[in-house]
């Protein structure tokens, strides 16, 4: 036990002595690590925010299918799904877009009805009024809205709008560039009257798996007795597979990306830490030459390794955490959500997990243990006054 | 063990304790968070919002597959049709198309296949 205190001593010993080559290996390793971890501890604060939205939206979604793609679906709909049993609750919804200025927003429509008592705004009130919506705080912020300020929208700019209060900042990252208005706005907006974009069913538990089964044989692409477009039904599990895709690690681009950037970063360090090479090599030479065991020269380079990762890697997590926590992500999480330019709007939701700070210190062990071993080993093999030459 | 180690080694184990803390702390604020507004709003507009971009920019699937589950984007390269969308590189959130078997062989093709 003594002989691996000591070489652990001896191994920041090295580190102190060469402080030149440690400082400038824990920097690459913390400019590697630290996009790692910001990524993944956002992916964790954005799952969290979907999966709310996966669990409090509805049981079935139906649209008509129009060639393969999404379709308005008409309103007759409704009353025959209100009918079926185990429905607990059907309402029609508009999701659309438009530019807002030069700013691409997402203009939903819903039944008035459908507000409940115990939503909060950062300032005004939910609409009540014809013509009256609640806007995002990034479209606010940007555009200087206030509570009373009308507008109108290129699409149907005979259709004017009045701000009646603003989201708040911390409702959801999507909630940001949305225009909320009456499902009857709506569809004057985008006039499309008699129709909405999808069709929300609430069921029992249990009952959702057969009415998206019924729905889907009685209107589906493969009925061909059923007049009109065929119906595209979605029901909460295949929301939930979407869910867990779309945030596997594997399926995201920004895991290849990274990947890349580490082949890149091990023959990098390898440069870096041969940083000083010569001196290492004379160093060996004489701890063979005083009778140092290749075995203990490769223990010691390890320790040497693990006191460097063991400083980088916690060094990248308290500053991504800094970084997320008190700059909102400045500059930084535009990288990882798209279109939020270099201030986002909203809090960045992120979550730093145990597992992924195991990961970052793990690669960190990897990027440094790649880029010494075999050289310290291939110095250690040959005769010490050799390597001290 | 020299003067410099000791507080090298100090160090270490502050930075460690202080890393663990950190994350305990960030542990604890997401349980103590009562996301009731995030559920009001979803449960307002029926879900709305499943990727890491917060406008429906390019592929509205980025946004939320449950409005568009279809990947415009793979029309290309139709001549006029889109393209691919930036917005998907680099992204920590990326919604694939599910495939959905359309496929119904009828029972005379079968018979047919069998003679």
């Amino acid at each position: 036990m003594n002989r691996h205190l000591n070489l652990l001593f001896t191994a920041i010993g090295n580190i102190i002595r060469n402080k030149v080559r440690s400082i400038v290996l824990i920097l690459c390793l913390i400019a590697v690590l630290f996009p790692f971890v910001t990524a993944l501890s956002i992916s964790e604060g954005i799952k969290f925010q979907s999966l709310i939205s996966v669990e409090e939206g509805a049981d079935i979604y139906v649209t008509s299918d129009h060639y393969g793609s999404n379709a308005p679906i008409s309103l007759q709909h409704l009353q025959r799904f209100q009918k079926m049993e185990g429905v607990v609750k059907v309402f029609p919804r508009v999701v659309g877009r438009s530019y807002f200025a030069n700013r691409l927003a997402t203009l939903v429509g819903i039944p008035a009805e459908n507000i409940p008592k115990s939503i909060r705004l950062m300032q005004g009130e939910m609409f009540r009024e014809k013509g009256e919506v609640v806007v995002g705080k990034g479209l606010a912020k940007d555009f200087q809205l206030q509570i009373g300020v009308r507008f109108t929208l290129s699409v149907n700019s005979s259709k004017i709008f009045k701000v009646s209060g603003i989201f708040d900042s911390d409702t959801t990252i999507w909630s940001s560039n949305l225009i909320l208005m009456r499902f009857e706005d709506a569809s004057e907006f985008f006039q499309m009257r008699g129709m909405a974009t999808d069709i929300l069913i609430y069921t029992r538990p249990g009952y959702a798996p057969l009415l998206a089964k019924e729905i889907q044989e009685n209107m589906g692409v493969s009925n061909p007795d059923s007049s009109g477009p065929p119906l595209r039904v979605q029901d909460k599990s295949l929301v939930k597979r979407y869910f867990q895709r779309g945030f596997n690690y594997k399926a995201g681009v920004f895991t290849a990306l990274f990947t890349v950037a580490l082949a890149l970063a091990i023959p990098a360090l390898l440069v870096v830490s041969g940083f000083g090479q010569t001196e290492r090599r004379k160093e060996i030479g004489v701890l063979k030459a005083t009778g140092w065991q290749t075995q203990e020269v490769m223990e010691m380079v390890t320790l040497e390794n693990l006191v460097i990762s063991l400083t980088s890697a916690p060094l990248a997590i308290l500053l991504a955490m800094a970084w997320l926590k008190w700059f909102n992500g400045a500059f930084i999480a535009q990288f990882f959500i798209a279109e939020i330019g270099l201030m986002a709007p909203f809090p960045v939701p992120s979550r730093f997990l145990p597992l992924p700070c195991l990961f970052a210190f793990l690669f960190a062990m990897v990027l440094t243990m790649v880029g010494s071993l075999y050289s310290t080993w291939r110095t250690a093999t040959i005769p010490p006054a050799e390597a001290m030459r | 063990m020299s003067r410099k180690i000791r507080t090298y080694l100090l160090f270490l184990v502050v930075l460690i304790a202080l890393t663990v803390l950190a994350i305990a702390w960030d542990q604890y604020s997401w349980k103590r968070i009562h996301p009731d507004q995030m559920v009001a709003f979803q449960r307002m507009v029926g879900g709305i919002g499943m990727g890491a971009i917060s406008t429906p920019i390019w592929n509205f699937i980025n946004f939320d597959p449950r409005i568009q589950p279809v990947d415009d984007s793979t029309l290309w390269p139709i001549p006029g049709g889109y393209s691919y969308g930036p917005d998907r590189t680099a992204t920590v959130s990326y919604f694939e198309e599910i495939p959905v078997n359309q496929l119904i062989l009828q029972r005379d093709t079968m018979d047919h296949l069998k003679k």
